[in-house]
């Protein structure tokens, strides 16, 4: 079929490989860090209810909260990353539409 | 009823219909500078894709923000300190997972529904029917505790009766759909996030003003305020087993990505860049939302007091209400109030849109007509629909004041997970991935969160559940094992069935997945 055999040349093309490579490069790790640092929250508080409880020294607050805190900030951060590195992305597709 | 509360009332009222009005008259005049005479589907499912990411973002929020969140997690911190602020980790960190692998591929996948990216790569019919089903009954299963608190929480604050409070709501969420389509509905809901945000804005700068803008001057009376002093401050007040909170966490993580009424808002953007800002611009005001909730919660322990929160309502709900009242006597209270209301109004009637789709769209015009409906015929039935399935939820919600249904939000998120997503992600990324494994995965995700819902606590209670004997599963949130089983079940239905997966087809879907691009044969890709 002719849609076929342009839909693997597209998936084959140098282009598209690069695109996947740079998403690959990028998300896996970042999705990895995001559902480690995630269900660790819930693991420590099941593991360490003690140490988290505890006051972190200069802040003054307990671990716990100082955790739970970060998980929203790392969801900010990994957003802002995201989006800037999805301009990369946006460059790869629009070298696509121009070369087919 | 007061005169304050009622003109607030009558305010949101009349704002959201004129919203309506407007949505409706806007569609029937121009899409692409074309003058019409009448709304399309296109208009009617997805707001001919004309709303910009930052508007599409505060709809999400508005859709995704529920009574729950707004009464429930205020009152969770307030009773429970630590462990109620746990509850909306779990909701925010979600939308990173969308952002990364489901929102844009969902984009430039689907037309109109959840059914039509599956279809993309898997244009059977019986695949179609089963994704019909599981947003149909996520988006009522959903729908049902939404309209039934609403009724409750209107008794409550205003002492309006139960029955009248559900007809009202019910009756304006199937006006904005039927007449709005998803333009009245995303404008509803962006209306709902600037009251919703302006509100607890407002209460936390009165709390925060209260205390001096010292932190920890508001902490000291918070110890006071509450039974648990210190303890109020550490984990383990509300959930007794840590298995309750990693269950709870799993299902709440990966349950936002797979719920239809959330991931159809990505269609009523124009492009992958229009999605990100839609994202995550709900990130922000979903998180700086949970962060006004737990001043608001730390307010009312210092403020209102943890005794006279618990004898108004001991689930704590009122907590924010409360709050109001104390800072800004009948006033707030009927603004923050009618907040709850716009709240309540706004999540519904994104609900009965995305059931709507689901039974119009993908059962009606995929199945019965085989896509071969006319425009005025697909819209006709669209709205005939939403009316239908409006008057459907609001008589379930009437037969259904003294009865718990609360559980069934825990249930909406464990299914979306464990049926949805697993089928939504393989769908997108596992190139051996086939039909059998998308039906297996689907049915047994969906019937191992019913059972396990079943057989758990919130259903089976010696002294208040429905079956009067003690639960055979543990968890009330069985995220746990409901989400591996439902993954192990596409995964061993593909692994075990000798069907071999279209390769060609998956490139196909997988490169427009990506990038936008679909094969269309010897034409440039920007044509």
């Amino acid at each position: 079929m002719h849609l076929d055999r342009e839909a693997r040349t597209l998936f084959h093309s140098e282009t598209f490989s690069h695109l996947m490579r740079m998403k690959k490069r990028f998300i896996i790790p970042c999705l990895t860090l995001l559902v480690l640092f995630y269900f660790c929250l819930p693991l420590s508080l099941w593991f360490y209810p003690g140490p988290m409880s505890r006051l972190a020294p200069v802040i003054g607050m307990p671990w716990g909260w100082l955790y739970a805190f970060s998980q929203f900030a790392m969801t900010w951060v990994l957003g802002w990353r995201y989006w800037n590195k999805a301009k990369q992305f946006d460059q790869l597709v629009r070298q696509m539409k121009v070369k087919g | 009823m007061n005169l304050t509360y009622f003109l607030f009332f009558l305010c949101i009222v009349g704002c959201t219909l004129i919203i309506t009005h407007w949505a409706a008259r806007r569609e029937q005049k121009t899409t692409h500078g074309v003058a019409r005479r009448e709304q399309t589907t296109y208009q009617f499912y997805t707001a001919a894709q004309s709303l910009t990411g930052f508007q599409n973002g505060m709809a999400i929020a508005g859709d995704y923000i529920s009574a729950a969140s707004f009464l429930g997690i205020a009152g969770a911190i307030a009773l429970g300190g630590y462990d109620g602020f746990l509850y909306s980790i779990g909701f925010l960190v979600s939308y990173v997972v969308m952002l990364f692998v489901i929102a844009e591929p969902v984009h430039h996948l689907g037309t109109y529904s959840l059914g039509d990216v599956i279809a993309a790569r898997f244009p059977d019919r019986k695949i179609r029917l089963t994704m019909a089903i599981s947003a149909f009954t996520i988006s009522i299963l959903y729908m049902i505790p939404q309209l039934v608190a609403s009724g409750l929480l209107l008794r409550l604050l205003l002492g309006i009766d139960y029955s009248i409070s559900v007809l009202v709501i019910g009756s304006l969420m199937t006006v904005y759909v039927v007449y709005g389509g998803m333009t009245a509905t995303s404008w509803v809901q962006i209306v709902k996030t600037v009251l919703l945000m302006s509100g607890t804005f407002l209460l936390s700068l009165i709390v925060l003003a209260r205390f001096e803008w010292q932190v920890m001057h508001l902490l000291e009376f918070v110890k006071k305020g509450t039974p648990l002093g210190e303890q109020f401050f550490l984990p383990g007040n509300l959930f007794a087993n840590p298995v309750e909170i990693l269950s709870l966490n799993m299902a709440l993580i990966f349950g936002t990505a797979g719920l239809p009424h959330i991931l159809i808002r990505f269609f009523t953007v124009g492009n992958a860049l229009e999605v990100r800002r839609s994202v995550i611009t709900a990130s922000w005001i979903i998180g700086l939302f949970y962060v006004m909730t737990l001043i608001l919660g730390l307010g009312t322990v210092a403020l209102v007091g943890w005794s006279r929160l618990v004898s108004v309502d001991s689930t704590g709900n009122l907590a924010a209400p409360l709050l109001a009242q104390v800072l800004g006597g009948d006033f707030l209270l009927a603004f923050i109030s009618a907040i709850a209301f716009a709240t309540i109004v706004a999540v519904v009637t994104g609900l009965v849109i995305s059931a709507t789709t689901s039974l119009a769209h993908d059962v009606y015009n995929h199945l019965v007509k085989r896509g071969s409906a006319t425009e005025g015929e697909q819209l006709r039935v669209a709205k005939w629909t939403a009316a239908g399935i409006g008057v459907l939820a609001t008589l379930f919600s009437l037969g259904l004041e003294n009865i718990n249904v609360a559980f069934l939000v825990s249930l909406t998120f464990v299914v979306a997970a464990s049926s949805n997503l697993p089928v939504l992600l393989f769908t997108l990324y596992w190139k051996r991935f086939n039909a059998a494994g998308v039906m297996v995965g689907m049915t047994v995700g969906f019937v191992a969160s019913f059972v396990l819902v079943l057989f758990g606590p919130h259903i089976m209670d010696p002294k208040s559940g429905w079956i009067s004997r003690g639960a055979l599963f543990p968890l009330y949130n069985p995220g746990l094992i409901a989400i591996p089983i439902g993954f192990l079940g596409a995964i061993l239905g593909t692994l075990l069935t000798r069907k071999e997966a279209d390769e060609d087809l998956y490139m196909q879907v997988f490169v427009k997945a990506q990038t936008g691009i679909q094969a269309r044969g010897s034409r440039r890709w920007d044509s």
